[in-house]
């Protein structure tokens, strides 16, 4: 699982820094809150992804780290049972994005 | 839910809202400053990656996007062609006056030039507070209005662009400089020019200028080409779409006007 997040996080940080998108860093948190090793891992690891995200693209720092560390609340919560797929999980990602995106579009942080 | 989640998740709650806080404070400059310093570098390579990368496969959108531009270009020519024998006099005119009153367009500014290390919603330059940028400062390329800066870190500034759903300039008709009204920037990628009354002869062509009303923004730098009215006679103001001059994504190099 780990090699997954250390790819994602490459791949993720060459098309942020390419297109100024910063959807990508919940595809490693998404993917690591799933098949994460330790809890204070998981969130010390989407907390430090958001304040990085944030300073790359200049957005107030800890937004980004707020919403994704409350993404594993709501997947703890919810007790999602995902399959053992990527397709699943990368899917339910996405959902996170777009709602990510959307917020950072009303909100304008 | 287990304990210890719920316990984890509000310490990195509070964590997140005490930095949000402190950035709002400004108190984490420093750590944003230090940040930049290391991103810049990074961010400068990647962007010429993708500009050149945007150019070598440039041709795969050439087919569908070009004929259209090439037509547009073609009827914007004859336009400009008509207008340029009275932009001649008009130059010599000007140049007088200049003259006699001893002023320049922006020869009262120092232009400070700046690389483009990105442009998402804001325009990310590699010059900062230590290069003596403040924000509120113009950011121009040649005479054509880029933007304005709305904040600045050590070594690294964020530019408002003029398409900004935020950016509001006060503009003026390049013709007739009676004309005047407010430009207001849409998703991003489009231009609205608005609050202009309704018996003012603004016509598709017209080139928009800013006005330096209010002391925001420098004086006559162009912003764009009215393409559209879009307001219909029965409506209170004239409002028209501004097709802008530059197309801010692909510009490599800004010059952010210093006093």
């Amino acid at each position: 699982m780990k090699f997954w997040v250390v790819i994602s996080t490459i791949v993720g940080l060459i098309i942020l820094t390419l297109s100024r998108v910063v959807l990508w860093p919940l595809v490693p948190v998404g993917l690591y809150a799933r098949y994460g090793d330790s809890e204070v891992k998981k969130y010390g690891f989407a907390f430090m992804v958001g304040i990085f995200s944030d300073l790359v693209t200049g957005r107030i720092l800890g937004m980004t780290a707020l919403f994704f560390i409350s993404m594993l609340l709501v997947i703890d919560v919810l007790k999602l049972k995902f399959k053992n797929s990527l397709k699943v999980n990368l899917g339910v990602v996405l959902v996170f994005e777009i709602v990510y995106l959307v917020l950072v579009n009303i909100f304008r942080f | 839910m287990n304990r210890i989640n719920l316990r984890l998740f509000f310490v990195f709650a509070v964590l997140s809202v005490l930095v949000i806080f402190l950035d709002q404070q400004g108190i984490l400059k420093p750590v944003r400053d230090g940040a930049e310093f290391v991103v810049a570098p990074v961010l400068s390579v990647t962007s010429s990656t993708k500009r050149a990368l945007g150019d070598t496969f440039s041709f795969l959108t050439f087919w569908k996007s070009g004929e259209e531009r090439i037509k547009n270009l073609e009827q914007r020519n004859l336009v400009l062609s008509a207008k340029l024998v009275n932009v001649h006099n008009l130059q010599q005119e000007n140049a007088q006056l200049r003259k006699q009153l001893g002023v320049g367009a922006l020869s009262k500014y120092r232009q400070l030039p700046a690389e483009v290390l990105g442009v998402g919603r804001y325009m990310i330059i590699n010059t900062g507070w230590a290069d003596g940028v403040r924000p509120g400062m113009t950011v121009v390329y040649t005479d054509n209005y880029v933007g304005q800066v709305l904040r600045s870190d050590a070594h690294v500034s964020f530019v408002k662009m003029a398409t900004d759903a935020d950016s509001q300039i006060p503009v003026k008709d390049g013709a007739d400089s009676t004309i005047r009204g407010v430009v207001n920037g849409q998703f991003n990628s489009a231009l609205v020019v608005d609050q202009i009354a309704q018996n003012e002869n603004l016509n598709p062509g017209d080139i928009i200028l800013t006005s330096g009303d209010e002391g925001k923004v420098a004086a006559d730098l162009s912003v764009g080409v009215v393409s559209r009215i879009k307001s219909l006679p029965t409506d209170v103001f004239k409002r028209a779409e501004v097709r802008p001059n530059i197309n801010y994504s692909k510009l490599t190099t800004v010059f952010v006007l210093l006093p």
